[in-house]
């Protein structure tokens, strides 16, 4: 209920929360992974070829859009599973490291990981679209000394996290208590 | 209105360091998608849930403070990585309604 | 106030149950997101805020026995939650106004905690 502020160049549009849904081959052993906006996530084996996919989801989440206000544009990130912050990884790690020294100079760190392709890579999210998700977030901040600053996962942390670590939703549906 | 006022009247229990701050507004959830989605700079963020992501959300959009509700209590290392974001964490025995219905009579809008 | 008064002063769309709303009472409120929470902590009969739209919250209103269900932050369930919804008859409401919003709103028009001790 605060008066309207002036409009930031780039804006987040369109959030449609979802799930993030994992399927596991069953011969190969690989791995993808999507985002499912179903109200009631996939959950059944399929065979695709000479595989066998079967499903589970990992969290809820959400997917947006961006828009450009200056030109009306709309940028859209399906390529983007969610956001780890530094501070969730282990403190021994590169990036942990990188996030302290950042930290200290009012810079929050965090990376973009994205979604598993099945062929044991990661989608790729280009820089350009970095640097419009990295405006998203710092136009939204109200400490001017604060910036936070969204980079790509050049340390591989996709192969050591857990779904758990990303900034995503896990568990919250559950219907057991203290769930 | 400033976190430390409001902590006051509505006599809640601080659980890190005090950071205080001028509070633009709140927003009560406990997802942390619907948290980097809607919420806003400045807001007091009152949960139920309280753990790492949470954090990580209230740092990346420069939520001010968080009101955990119903006597749920941070783990030592929520305290740390809260306290290294300068986010204020408070506990209350109080549910979501109640703290909601609080903040309105003491003001807040 | 009843289902029906509720619906105009949060400008509320109905999803589904709109001949019950007249029927329905509300003298308390329950707000969350948490399924577990509606249903260690929720008082029969109220009405549940939640910003989740999930087919959950459905299932967690029927088991906790609350009076109809209402979603903040502008959020609109799927047709599968529409239909479950029917299946039980619990109304469903949505409206723009945040979680903060309506309990703000609702407290100023009388309405108590929906919560167990």
């Amino acid at each position: 209920m605060m008066a309207s502020e002036p409009k930031p160049r780039y804006e987040m549009v369109n959030v449609q929360m979802g799930y993030v849904m994992v399927e596991h081959d069953l011969f190969s052993r690989s791995v993808r992974s999507y985002f499912s906006a179903e109200e009631i996530p996939p959950r059944e084996e399929y065979r695709e070829g000479n595989r066998m996919w079967r499903s589970a989801v990992a969290g809820q989440s959400f997917h947006f859009d961006v828009r450009d206000n200056s030109t009306g544009e709309i940028i859209r990130f399906p390529e983007l599973l969610g956001l780890l912050y530094y501070g969730s990884c282990k403190p021994e790690s590169d990036i942990y490291r990188i996030g302290q020294i950042a930290h200290d100079a009012n810079v929050s760190i965090y990376v973009a990981i994205t979604y598993e392709t099945g062929e044991g890579t990661r989608v790729p999210l280009s820089d350009s679209k970095l640097g419009i998700l990295n405006k998203v977030f710092n136009d939204r901040l109200q400490r001017k000394e604060k910036k936070v600053l969204i980079l790509p996962d050049l340390f591989d942390l996709h192969r050591t996290i857990s779904y758990g670590e990303i900034m995503i939703d896990v568990g919250l549906t559950s219907m057991e208590e203290g769930g | 209105m400033k976190l430390q006022e409001i902590a006051e009247k509505l006599d809640l229990k601080r659980a890190t360091k005090a950071f205080d701050r001028e509070v633009s507004g709140v927003y009560i959830s406990d997802m942390v998608s619907d948290v980097i989605a809607n919420a806003k700079a400045g807001n007091l963020l009152v949960t139920v849930q309280i753990h790492n992501n949470v954090i990580a959300a209230a740092n990346l959009v420069d939520i001010c403070g968080i009101v955990v509700t119903q006597g749920k209590q941070p783990t030592e290392d929520v305290v740390k990585m809260a306290e290294k974001a300068e986010i204020t964490i408070y506990t209350t025995a109080l549910n979501r309604w109640q703290v909601a219905t609080k903040l309105y009579e003491a003001g807040i809008r | 106030m009843n289902l029906r008064e509720l619906t105009t002063l949060l400008d509320c769309q109905v999803v589904w149950g709109h001949d019950l709303l007249e029927r329905r009472d509300v003298k308390a409120c329950f707000a969350a997101d948490l399924m577990s929470d509606v249903l260690a902590f929720s008082e029969p009969g109220a009405l549940l805020i939640t910003g989740l739209v999930s087919l959950q919250s459905v299932h967690a209103a029927d088991v906790a026995d609350l009076t109809g269900i209402l979603y903040v932050g502008g959020k609109t369930p799927a047709e599968q939650v529409l239909e479950l919804a029917r299946q039980r008859a619990i109304p469903l409401l949505t409206t723009r106004h945040s979680m903060f919003d309506v309990c703000a709103i609702l407290r100023e028009a009388g309405l108590k905690p929906g919560c167990k001790d």
